[in-house]
């Protein structure tokens, strides 16, 4: 696990049942409008905001399999409730 | 800066210093050459390599000036002889770099081998050399040992961009370029070799590989007090299995008879170590006759002692697995199920015992973590989600250890790794060797050192993978089947705590940095299987198979 300001990365083994948890702390956090991931005194807040860009891929080497999961957004997204159109007034 | 020894002549090791720096220059100068290449630079290099040449000729002739006027100390001669290993291969590094220049003539396109990283290799040299001065200056072991390091990332690097030139090649465009390229890149690969060999220079200069004159002297005294009378310069002593649990081990042979003579081994280190080898072979021959081998002779000088043994025809359990028929591998493994049980059956106390895994890691943190300094890892949360602290992690598992006392005891070999068992096909018996750790202890000390040995053996091919997976696997169920037939409803959870231990202290001789990560994180998800098991009956406990799959 490496950890900066602005960088979080944490490597570990999981098995098939173990794995769960870590992905209901992230569906959680999802849920929350807010992911903390923090290591040695740092902290890094993601706030999922606006479109969320997912990429979802699933690969096989040999016996090696891979299944990566990407989600990016950017934090300059608008939030839909701070728009304000006002209808036209005649 | 002093030299490291008091009679290391100063001008002498302030031109082994300089000597560094100029090798570094010379790397640095020769990366910035590829970048930009010009007659001047080029100049530059080539006329320092000639320097250095000479620097390392001043170095050697003062290095035997200095050992000819006297009488010099061993360390004074082993340092004298680290500081020659290093400057050789310093030149060799410079070689190399008067070599990656030449290349770039052949180039159509000077910037065509930046493609291939070449850059992340002068980092990697540039690395190791950093070291070189301050590891020799402190004698600082770990510092030796990321010398070493730098070769095997050097290599990986050189065989990923050998992989992409080959692929690159079947193209069939640009082919100068990229043969070129590969040039390039195998003399850095080169360099990385020459930083394994001051490395492991500077290794032997502070672990001292020799025997030394008191173990020539035991072993003398040893032979003519069992009965071989051959003097010292009569027999051969092979120093094949270098320093076992800080002892020195080799075979004595009498050389005018080779054939005929007898052949024993020699044993020497610190009393007490080498007297508890003594007491516990007498306690195996009493519970399995022929077991271990038979003393020959025992010469005690305090503080040290030595032991002769019987030479034990055979192979390693090691040597079987990997190179054996399947036949007699399954031979093998069939006489070592018989022995164990037989072991355990005979020894067995009813006395509750501990094997103390914690202490036992926490006895070579140290050693694993100046190994692996990034293994220290901090408490952290993802979303939520508590990740503990390496720290906080052993502390917990302390606790749990306590709660886990193994229900019985046996008599445990202490150091049960594939290349302590020696199988004799011929006469169909197995032996053990290697017995100063035996004692009365919890079984799965052994069940556990067993399985991580499979684990770390060096395996060249899937099929070998394969085999070694199942000798583990084999081994791991006749345990479970010992354990069932005891009621010993812990024996899972004690068996994770051992392979915690074996995963983690076997990290830190391993300078393979990928294969001690893998260790290390199958040690990190059983500590996390057994916290996850809190509160649950141990009996509930299962060690997941795949943890020993290699």
């Amino acid at each position: 696990m490496t950890s900066s300001e602005d960088n979080f990365k944490h490597i570990s083994l999981q098995d098939s049942e173990s794995i769960i948890k870590y992905l209901e702390a992230l569906g959680l956090g999802f849920q929350q409008g807010a992911l903390l991931f923090s290591a040695e005194n740092q902290q890094l807040v993601l706030k999922p905001r606006g479109l969320i860009k997912l990429e979802v891929e699933a690969k096989r080497k040999n016996d090696q399999m891979k299944l990566s999961l990407k989600m990016r957004w950017s934090e300059d997204a608008p939030v839909l409730n701070e728009l304000s159109l006002k209808p036209i007034s005649a | 800066m002093k030299p490291p020894h008091p009679r290391i002549p100063k001008h002498l090791y302030e031109s082994f210093r300089f000597m560094v720096l100029e090798v570094s220059k010379q790397v640095e100068q020769t990366l910035a050459f590829l970048a930009e290449p010009s007659p001047a630079l080029l100049e530059k290099i080539v006329g320092r390599d000639d320097y250095i040449d000479s620097m390392k000729g001043f170095i050697e002739e003062k290095s035997f000036a200095h050992l000819a006027s006297g009488k010099s100390e061993r360390n004074v001669v082993n340092l004298l002889r680290c500081i020659n290993t290093t400057t050789s291969n310093l030149e060799r590094i410079a070689d190399f770099a008067v070599n990656v220049v030449g290349q770039v003539q052949y180039l159509s396109d000077v910037r065509f081998p930046i493609r291939y990283d070449y850059q992340t290799c002068f980092e990697e040299v540039l690395g190791g050399l950093g070291l070189v001065v301050e590891a020799l200056d402190k004698q600082d072991l770990s510092l030796a040992l990321r010398i070493c390091q730098y070769e095997f990332r050097l290599d990986d690097h050189f065989q990923t961009a050998f992989r992409q030139i080959l692929d690159d090649l079947r193209k069939g465009q640009g082919v100068e370029d990229l043969v070129t390229s590969l040039f390039i890149l195998r003399y850095l690969e080169r360099m990385g070799d020459s930083l394994l060999n001051i490395g492991e220079a500077l290794i032997f200069v502070m672990v001292g590989e020799k025997l030394k004159i008191h173990q020539y002297q035991a072993l003398s005294d040893s032979l003519a007090a069992s009965g071989m009378n051959q003097s010292m310069t009569q027999v051969e002593f092979s120093s094949f299995w270098g320093n076992r649990s800080g002892c020195k081990v080799g075979s004595v042979i009498d050389k005018a008879d080779k054939e005929r003579g007898r052949r024993v081994v020699f044993k020497e280190g610190q009393r007490g170590k080498i007297a508890k080898e003594k007491e516990n072979i007498e306690h195996w021959l009493e519970l399995m006759p022929g077991l271990p081998p038979r003393i020959v002779g025992f010469h005690d000088q305090e503080p040290q002692a030595s032991l002769l043994l019987e030479y034990l025809d055979g192979c390693t359990f090691q040597e079987v697995v990997l190179t054996g028929k399947e036949d007699i591998l399954q031979n093998a493994f069939y006489l070592l199920g018989e022995t164990q049980m037989a072991v355990w059956q005979a020894s067995r106390r009813p006395q509750v015992c501990q094997a103390h895994f914690l202490r036992q890691i926490r006895a070579r943190l140290d050693d694993i973590l100046r190994a692996h300094p990034n293994f220290l890892r901090p408490a952290a949360s993802l979303s939520g989600l508590k990740i503990a602290s390496l720290g906080q992690a052993l502390n917990s598992l302390a606790e749990t250890e306590g709660q886990l006392p193994a229900p019985f005891s046996v008599f445990c070999h202490g150091d049960y790794n594939l290349n302590n068992i020696i199988y004799n096909h011929k006469d169909q018996c197995l032996h053990y060797i290697d017995l100063f750790r035996s004692g009365d202890n919890d079984y799965v000390q052994d069940v556990s050192v067993f399985l991580i040995s499979c684990f770390r053996l060096p395996l060249a091919s899937s099929a070998q993978r394969a085999r070694v997976t199942r000798v583990a696997l084999d081994y791991l169920a006749l345990a479970r089947a010992f354990a069932h037939d005891q009621e010993d409803g812990s024996f899972e959870a004690r068996l994770a705590l051992g392979l915690i231990r074996s995963f983690l202290t076997s990290t830190r001789f391993e300078l393979r940095e990928d294969f001690a990560q893998e260790m290390y994180m199958r040690a990190l998800y059983l500590i996390d299987r057994i916290e996850t098991h809190q509160g649950q009956p141990w009996a509930r406990f299962r060690v997941p198979g795949d943890v020993l799959v290699c």
